[in-house]
């Protein structure tokens, strides 16, 4: 049976000329033909060619590099534009297994999808950045890169609060509970914020903050919640 | 020395207090009792020590909500997704930077891409049958191979040869029948570098020389046309 996409059957380093050709065409805003980019990522995420990738990567690590230089939070970073364009390649390779390659239809999906990943990587950069300025608040020290706070270390304390936050739910009474647990504790919300929101279930602010205190005294009784929390 | 306040403080009125709540009769009795201001200390430090151990615990991941945006989620996955927004301003705040990230810098709008009837015919030519010699062949002396590709309505002949004029390479001569041979530009790739380049002639012929021998892939390109020919050993 005839393949149904010939392009499969072309050698990498002509698909890569080609696809250069045509991202010429697209970047002088003229007609494109964007079936030997999508060969590239094809070939990139579905078959896992590690030559593809490396193709991907120096085909698009400008147009990537311009979105990171034009973000508004990269200058407040303190970073190189080289850290983030490595970081937005690898989050994109990682996240697209070939099964989920499946779901783009075209190269333009492809490139919002990068896009997206380049976005992510520093409104990552950004939150750790902040968190390295709380933790400094609490030392007396100024901190003001990113990497203050390994990101080793962030995925492993977000993995352990998301095990932790699970754990804690099941030592909660009722739906009050959680859901000032849940508002409070999880989303940072203040009682007459979450009061506003849950009028159904708490009547007035007080009543968040009874609530509030019967939680905190049964769980400052609790053993395993005083070894796991600094400070009980 | 224990509590020396006249009423009795409960912890929720305290945690009020934390939250910024004004109570005024609480303010004045903290400046005078050390023991309320110890239990204002230790309510403090476990509210802030719990607040760090599960604070966004239950957040999707940005590259999460960046699927979310993208619509690449399963129904279940965004209707919970779009739950947790809701309720969470950190993720509010992520969900609306990605947007604007997204729309600021888009992608598409630049240029339309090349519609379907537009679009370059990609053929790979299958070989056909042993063809005929060229008759270019015997001007050149020994004759090689001959084969036959054929994509749709074109037709390649290919003919390889000792180049006489460098021992030890080949020359390939090729004829193209059923395309517009005009501009039509020849390449011929091995593995993933261009070994050599020509264009078709107006009788439809063209020569490359010199060539090691080897594998090779053929590439004739036009404007609406593409053939390739592969896993070729000259």
């Amino acid at each position: 049976m005839a393949d149904r996409n010939p392009l499969s059957q072309l050698n990498l380093g002509r698909i890569s000329q080609r696809c250069a050709e045509e991202s010429q065409r697209f970047f002088k805003r003229q007609e494109y033909d964007d079936r030997y980019c999508f060969e590239l990522f094809r070939r990139a995420f579905a078959q896992r060619d590690s030559r593809a990738w490396d193709l991907i990567f120096a085909q698009y690590q400008p147009l990537v590099q311009g979105w990171i230089t034009r973000h508004p939070s990269f200058q407040s970073l303190g970073e190189d534009a080289e850290y983030y364009i490595n970081r937005a390649f690898e989050r994109m390779f990682t996240a697209v297994t070939p099964d989920k390659f499946k779901a783009f239809a075209d190269l333009r999906q492809l490139l919002r999808y990068l896009q997206m990943c380049t976005g992510s990587v520093i409104i990552d950069a950004a939150r750790r950045l902040d968190q390295a300025e709380r933790i400094a608040l609490d030392e007396s020290e100024h901190i003001s890169h990113p990497d203050a706070v390994d990101v080793e270390d962030q995925v492993l304390a977000d993995h352990q609060r998301a095990r932790f936050w699970a754990w804690l739910q099941t030592r909660l009474k009722d739906d009050q509970e959680r859901a000032v647990m849940y508002g409070c504790f999880v989303l940072d919300m203040k009682p007459r914020e979450l009061c506003n929101a849950h009028k159904q279930t708490f009547a007035t602010v007080a009543d968040v903050y009874r609530v509030k205190q019967n939680v905190l005294e049964r769980l400052r009784r609790d053993p395993e919640v005083r070894q796991y929390l600094e400070g009980w | 020395m224990g509590c020396q306040c006249n009423e009795t403080i409960d912890d929720a009125r305290l945690l009020a207090y934390l939250d910024g709540e004004p109570d005024p009769a609480l303010q004045a009795q903290l400046t005078d009792c050390p023991e309320c201001q110890a239990r204002l200390a230790q309510l403090a430090r476990e509210q802030d020590s719990l607040t760090k151990g599960v604070r966004w615990a239950a957040c999707p991941t940005v590259l999460e909500l960046g699927e979310y945006v993208l619509g690449l989620l399963s129904p279940e996955r965004r209707q919970a997704v779009a739950a947790h927004i809701v309720d969470c301003h950190r993720c509010t705040d992520a969900v609306a930077q990605i947007r604007a990230f997204l729309n600021a810098d888009a992608v598409e709008g630049v240029a339309p891409a090349v519609g379907v009837v537009e679009r370059v015919r990609v053929l790979v030519a299958e070989l056909f049958t042993p063809g005929p010699t060229l008759s270019l062949a015997g001007l050149r002396g020994t004759v090689g191979d001959t084969l036959t590709y054929k994509a749709d309505d074109v037709q390649i002949s290919l003919d390889i040869a000792a180049d006489p004029g460098q021992p030890g390479k080949r020359s390939l001569l090729g004829l193209v029948i059923g395309a517009d041979q005009s501009g039509l530009e020849v390449e011929l790739w091995r593995g993933d570098t261009l070994a050599a380049m020509t264009t078709v002639d107006d009788t439809g012929n063209f020569s490359l020389d010199g060539l090691t021998p080897g594998r090779y892939s053929l590439a004739l390109s036009a404007m609406n046309l593409e053939v390739h020919v592969e896993a070729l050993d000259v």
